[in-house]
């Protein structure tokens, strides 16, 4: 390359990172954009920024960088012209681009099944400690859905009697037994994930056909990790084999439970009205916004925010009351239970802190921007993590542990440090006058009742309005 | 089209203000409008977390369960989508949408484009097995057109993709087609 053309280039580049891309096309919704800028003007940096000047990976967005042993790692990015004639690509040990491209999907399902499985797993252990009366903050709230999963656990609802009656069986015994079965999902070694079997019986015959029917939720996710180390599985149709494995133990088995005993524990949604976005955070109140995904320590602080001697604690340090918001999933756990608003989704954690008005966010797992925690230092917002797998190395974050035998004492600690946190604002508080009003709370028992009411309800209503056309289809919108 | 969502997705839909019953009789067709006024329900549906996806797996085998769309959630006219993914959560998601029979389409990108063998797998050859597959439309009207036309064939395969016509009958009309 000529050296002035070199030069041009390089002018181009820097002409180019002195106009970064305006807020409004960086985000349609109105109140990311106000606070886009006001991050600008402040000089703090959120992913907004970092997006323009991170670019990403070729090679790691065409999926075949291999990095799974130290003789690379090896790169086999598509020629610039495409392949002509035969791919000879390979990498050291000679996997393809076939190997590593589905080494590296498998590894992805491995880690998504298992983020929601291990979530899974921690719901599974309170409904235990709950079952076992060992905790006295969480309790069986929802026996009806107990008693319809229990079949499904293989646990009996009803008992003979002496004289041969059947007779209903004691609710904490079956709710013990429930959750010794679903916690067996994860470590069991044979058979299959009992829950799969609430597929429709034409899939699962196909599963079974297909030798693809989960053995168990952890035994899958680790058989990917053995399988995609160096030399071992070199076979992309026998790799996809075994996500298949570690998927539906999570969509049927780790997701499935956890939404059941998660429903079992604090109730099943029914639809209810709330807000969305961030203009849901309130000047005159305690800001404490509850971010991740989790509902465990999240209901908790739900119940401890409406404790008289918190929001009178709150008074006492200027506020009107407690406001609670939530980002991401937490948030949907509790606006479908409680209708507690949601301040925002993945892309506006950051942008929640920017607003000044945040006293506290508190953070489970997943989905959480280590970014946070450099952005809550810019402002007095305090950043609390709470659970032993996701700890924040950057900035200074509290870490107060949630243990579900502590549970409520645990979450009064936190809504006490965004209270006492209120008098510490110090920038000025820009929240976007931008709200709207939804409906949420449609499990799927919700839509039962709703195309039906409670005597006749069923998804028929549904298949006749898709039979006869008024409705084309139905369409799963997730991510 | 009725929309069953959650994540983030849901909230991005919540604050487009999509959430609401009477965003039907701005945004849908005449047919899903009137459901929804008839029913009192939103179009886009929030069924909770990205955990409670297993609610949409349950909703499509309730369809399957309740009769006259075929026997598989494969068979049923149902299409799967995350248009602004970014967790390997989505991915795990994504695969088992695929695996109960859903052809699912992703937005933004999928890291699998350096192996065109492996993407046609992934795309094309997994239907034969499963009846669902994987799918990339990073522009988002395009995207929407995959999964109507996706649904369309589904509709064609159990006979129903004929709109009929909606008669109002009146009680001598019902005798008539009970003697009948």
């Amino acid at each position: 390359m000529a050296t002035e053309e070199v030069k041009s280039k390089v002018v181009a580049v820097k002409k180019k990172a002195a106009q970064p891309p305006k807020p409004e096309d960086l985000a349609l919704d109105l109140a990311s954009q106000e606070m886009i800028a006001r991050s600008r003007e402040m000089e703090v940096e959120t992913i907004f920024d970092r997006a323009q000047s991170m670019k990403p990976c070729n090679i790691g967005a065409q999926g075949t960088c291999c990095k799974n042993c130290s003789q690379g790692p090896c790169r086999l990015p598509l020629p610039k012209g495409g392949i002509q004639g035969k791919d000879t690509r390979k990498g050291l040990c000679g996997a393809t681009a076939e190997t590593i491209a589905a080494r590296n999907f498998a590894r992805m399902v491995a880690g998504g099944a298992a983020a929601h499985s291990d979530h899974g797993r921690g719901v599974a252990e309170t409904f235990l400690a709950a079952a076992r009366k060992e905790t006295d903050d969480y309790h069986i709230k929802d026996t009806k859905k107990l008693l319809e999963i229990a079949p499904d656990f293989g646990v009996e609802t009803t008992v003979e009697g002496e004289n041969g009656e059947i007779l209903d069986r004691d609710i904490d015994e079956i709710a013990v037994e429930v959750a010794e079965n679903a916690l067996a999902q994860w470590g069991q070694q044979e058979g299959e994930v009992c829950t799969i079997r609430r597929a429709p019986a034409k899939r699962y015959e196909l599963w079974k056909k297909l030798g693809v029917a989960p053995r168990g939720i952890d035994r899958e996710i680790v058989e990917i990790m053995h399988r995609t180390h160096i030399g071992v599985d070199q076979h992309y149709e026998n790799l996809v084999e075994q996500c298949s494995r570690a998927a539906i133990a999570d969509g049927w088995g780790g997701s499935m439970i956890a939404t059941d005993l998660q429903d079992v524990l604090f109730g099943c949604p029914y639809p209810v009205k709330s807000q969305a976005n961030l203009g849901v955070l309130k000047e005159d109140h305690v800001n404490i916004v509850i971010h991740g995904h989790e509902p465990l320590l999240s209901e908790m602080i739900v119940q401890a925010a409406e404790l008289p001697e918190m929001v009178e604690l709150a008074k006492s340090k200027g506020a009107e009351g407690i406001q609670l918001s939530g980002i991401c999933c937490t948030a949907n756990e509790l606006l479908m239970r409680h209708g507690i608003p949601l301040a925002g989704n993945f892309l506006q954690q950051e942008l929640a802190i920017v607003t000044g008005a945040v006293d506290a966010m508190v953070v489970d797992v997943q989905c959480i921007m280590e970014n946070i925690a450099s952005v809550a230092q810019c402002f007095h917002t305090k950043v609390i993590t709470t659970n032993p797998r996701a700890r924040i190395a950057s900035g200074e974050t509290i870490h107060i542990e949630f243990d579900e035998h502590t549970a409520f004492e645990d979450a009064k600690k936190i809504v006490r440090v965004g209270i006492e946190n209120f008098p510490n604002r110090e920038k000025e508080v820009i929240i976007p006058d931008q709200t709207s009003d939804l409906i949420a709370g449609f499990s799927y028992e919700a839509v039962n009742y709703h195309l039906g009411g409670t005597f006749r309800g069923s998804y028929v209503t549904l298949n006749d309005n898709i039979i006869n056309g008024r409705i084309r289809g139905i369409g799963g919108v997730v991510g | 089209m009725i929309v069953l969502t959650t994540g983030c997705n849901a909230i991005a839909c919540a604050k487009a203000g999509l959430l609401t019953p009477e965003s039907a009789a701005v945004y849908c067709g005449p047919g899903l409008a009137e459901v929804c006024e008839t029913v009192g329900i939103p179009p886009v549906l929030h069924m909770g977390s990205c955990v409670d996806n297993s609610r949409i797996l349950m909703a499509a085998t309730e369809v399957v369960k309740a009769g006259g769309l075929g026997e598989d959630i494969s068979d049923v006219p149902v299409a799967g989508s995350a248009p602004e993914w970014m967790s390997e959560k989505a991915i795990s998601i994504g695969h088992y949408f695929v695996t109960a029979g859903v052809y699912t389409v992703f937005g933004v990108t999928m890291p699998v484009s350096g192996s065109p063998v492996f993407e046609d797998y992934l795309y094309n050859k997994l239907e034969g097995l499963y009846g669902g597959m994987w799918d990339l439309e990073v522009d988002p009207i395009k995207h929407a057109h995959k999964m109507i036309a996706h649904i369309d064939k589904k509709r064609k395969a159990l006979g129903i993709d004929k709109a009929r016509e909606r008669v109002l009958m009146d009680m001598a009309d019902r005798q008539k087609l009970e003697a009948a």
